[in-house]
């Protein structure tokens, strides 16, 4: 029996030391991947909230659609002589309520009637995307990264899971009394096992997202002799080949009540045009699937309306539809703003698990004689600088137009940079947070000085509300850590200066 | 404006099932706080299992099965954050430093060999067995591909922690290298033979 014990506790060291070396190695990029995703899941919304006073609605007149095409495939003629690829017309509907026609690099909102409105402007949006979805980089090198970091949250699930003794004997605790290791440790442990099933389902749709391109490459390369469009062909409808002779822009609303009298059940809510305005021309309109995590069923026509085939991904093979069930479950996108927010929460939740690991490790390290100061800090410049610079990057492209970009990873480097040679951990921590509380006031009081009233319509009550919300939750945290300070100066100082450090 | 992802949502249905799965989780809690025997415990988790119908009836098959878990976490984060002591959370604690041990240090190399295993060997090992099923299975080329990826990114973490645990690091290398073996002899008869 003690021999079992024995046995059973140095598996579980050895858990230990696995999930906290691939923890360590993964954290401060992992950390990222998941704050910014967590914010990005209402990027629908963050898109609505950039450009608030975009007229919105549901029902649009009849050859409304037909009129924008025209309208926006004649802006892209003016400002290239070469024929776009694709014309997207993305229909309004109650989660989106916006009309958007893009050709080539020409976008528009459309009014009801069909006239082309304001440019399509979403640049920090894309940016937030873009950082959760490939932490910037180019393409295929981002999107790979990131699918690895999926694969390594996947396996710091199981590790953790396997690491974790006591998981039914500590379902529910949260020693607040305890010493600073056992609150972060329950806090990490809690956070981390109730919300596995929502963190596995998370970074195995994103490792599969984040791996697909290099995945699909490797297959083509071994068995449809490099031709990756051969090789992802039955999962996706397959664009046409360019022939480059005019035509007349195909019929889309035919094409649309082609759609709608196939399955009025669907929702169509956007059509795409390859190869517009030439004999090539092929129409695809994407249709809601109600009840389903489908992201949507895809149906091609031709340009003048007749079927040709659907995609499959609400009806076809188990793999199909797998695979197009993905992308709503990684992003929430299947209960309205119910799920939305619960997907908030639990990414949150995520955040300070990823956080609260870290900062396990370096709090043993000190209790056990070999703190690393500077990493402390460092780590504390990264968990709360990065949401942070995500406020100034909003604020630096709302004032001044500066690229969000730079602003953030510049201003991620300056926070660490700033936070390694600080010389109080526990003033660092203050201070990052009244920075944090002053941004977003700043942000709140920009935007609504930008748009007036349109600030708290439809359009971005939802974003505001949320960042009132945010900046009540941080001034609650400042507000007990400087009852902290403040009462427990002395002795918080004096302990500073001896090498401790206040948990905070 | 309400959404169109919850008009399709069969209110009767969710009632039910938010209800049961809360019925359930509270269980759980109660069985937690004293200690109760292991039909309680049985019985909270068949709850939560069943709980799952009522969501698929509210949100459909797949829908149901995703939002299932989402509310379970929620209501344990409720019931944790209810029985936390909040008064000792306001209290600050601070970190003393310890002495320095002298504690057993892994060397170098062997932490290096060992994230050299579960990175990018592991990653060559799944591969290549993930791409023998590949070339081997009779599934169309769509459940393949995906069925591909799915085991791919799922044999690959579970080889990363067998790596990271196992203290004969030969094991899972002798592991990976027969896997290795093993995909390539199913890639060659495919492609090569």
């Amino acid at each position: 029996m003690a021999k079992g014990n024995g046995a059973r506790s140095a598996f579980v060291r050895l858990a230990l030391n696995g999930h906290s070396g691939l923890g360590l190695t993964l954290s401060a990029l992992l950390y990222i991947v998941v704050f910014s995703g967590s914010v990005a899941v209402f990027y629908p919304e963050f898109e609505r909230w950039e450009q608030p006073a975009v007229p919105e609605f549901t029902e649009w007149q009849p050859g409304a659609i037909s009129r924008a095409a025209d309208a926006i495939m004649a802006l892209e003629a003016t400002r290239t002589d070469e024929p776009p690829d694709h014309l997207f017309i993305a229909l309004p509907y109650t989660d989106m309520p916006r009309f958007v026609v893009h050709a080539g690099e020409s976008g528009a909102f459309v009014d009801p009637v069909g006239r082309l409105g304001a440019p399509v402007n979403h640049e920090w949006t894309h940016f937030l995307t873009d950082l959760h979805l490939r932490l910037s980089l180019p393409s295929v090198w981002g999107l790979t990264l990131v699918g690895i970091l999926g694969v390594g949250l996947v396996a710091l699930v199981i590790g953790g899971i396997l690491a974790h003794p006591n998981l039914l004997k500590d379902a529910f605790s949260l020693r607040w009394s305890g010493s600073a290791r056992l609150r972060l440790a329950d806090v990490h442990n809690r956070l981390g096992v109730w919300s596995s099933p929502f963190a596995l389902a998370l970074a195995i749709t994103g490792a599969v997202i984040g791996l697909s391109q290099v995945l699909g490459f490797v297959v083509a390369t071994l068995f449809f002799e490099g031709n990756t469009e051969a090789a992802t062909e039955s999962l996706f409808l397959s664009d046409p080949k360019p022939t480059g002779e005019a035509a007349p822009l195909a019929n889309v609303s035919a094409a649309l009540e082609t759609v709608r009298s196939l399955s009025p059940e669907m929702k169509p809510n956007m059509i795409i045009v390859h190869e517009p305005g030439t004999t090539a021309q092929r129409v695809e309109v994407g249709a809601l699937v109600p009840g389903r995590l489908v992201w949507s069923e895809f149906y091609a026509l031709d340009a003048s309306g007749e079927l040709l085939e659907s995609a499959g991904w609400s009806d076809g093979e188990p793999g199909v539809q797998v695979y197009a069930s993905m992308f709503r479950l990684h992003f929430g996108h299947f209960g309205g703003l119910p799920v939305q927010l619960l997907y908030l929460l639990l990414g949150a939740g995520l955040c300070t698990c990823v956080a609260a690991g870290g900062s396990i490790w370096l709090v043993r390290r000190r209790q056990r004689g070999m703190p690393y100061p500077r990493l402390e800090r460092a780590w504390l410049g990264i968990v709360w600088g990065a949401p942070l610079v995500l406020v100034l990057s909003a604020i630096g492209w709302f004032g001044w137009a500066w690229q969000p970009l730079y602003t953030f990873w510049i201003g991620l480097f300056l926070s660490v940079v700033i936070a390694v040679v600080s010389r109080d951990r526990v003033y660092l921590a203050v201070g990052l947070k009244v920075l944090l509380v002053m941004a977003i006031l700043v942000l709140l009081f920009l935007h609504v000085a930008l748009f007036g009233l349109d600030a708290i319509g439809p359009a971005a009550r939802l974003i505001n509300g949320l960042l009132v919300v945010s900046l009540l939750l941080v001034s609650l945290r400042l507000w007990v850590e400087l009852r902290w300070l403040i009462r427990d100066a002395s002795t918080t100082l004096s302990l500073g200066s001896r090498g401790q450090a206040a948990d905070s | 404006m309400s959404s169109w992802f919850v008009a399709s949502i069969s209110p009767v249905a969710l009632l039910l099932a938010g209800l049961l799965s809360t019925a359930g989780m509270v269980l759980l809690y109660r069985c937690w706080r004293r200690k109760n025997g292991p039909v309680w415990l049985w019985l909270a988790w068949g709850i939560m299992v069943v709980s799952i119908w009522p969501w698929q009836q509210a949100f459909g098959f797949d829908r149901g099965i995703a939002v299932a878990p989402l509310w379970l976490a929620l209501v344990a984060f409720l019931l944790i954050a209810g029985g936390a002591n909040w008064r000792a959370a306001l209290r600050p604690v601070v970190i003393h430093t310890g002495r320095a041990r002298t504690g057993e240090q892994i060397p170098w190399g062997r932490r290096s060999l060992r994230w050299l295993l579960a990175g990018p060997l592991c990653l060559l090992a799944t591969t290549g067995l993930v791409m023998g099923w590949f070339a081997q299975s009779q599934w169309s080329d769509a459940n393949r591909l995906v069925g591909a990826a799915l085991f791919l990114v799922i044999l690959w973490p579970l080889a990363i922690v067998w790596s990271s645990v196992d203290p004969r690091l030969w094991r899972p290398l002798l592991a990976s290298v027969v896997a290795l073996i093993l995909g390539g002899c199913a890639l060659f008869l495919r492609v090569g033979g």
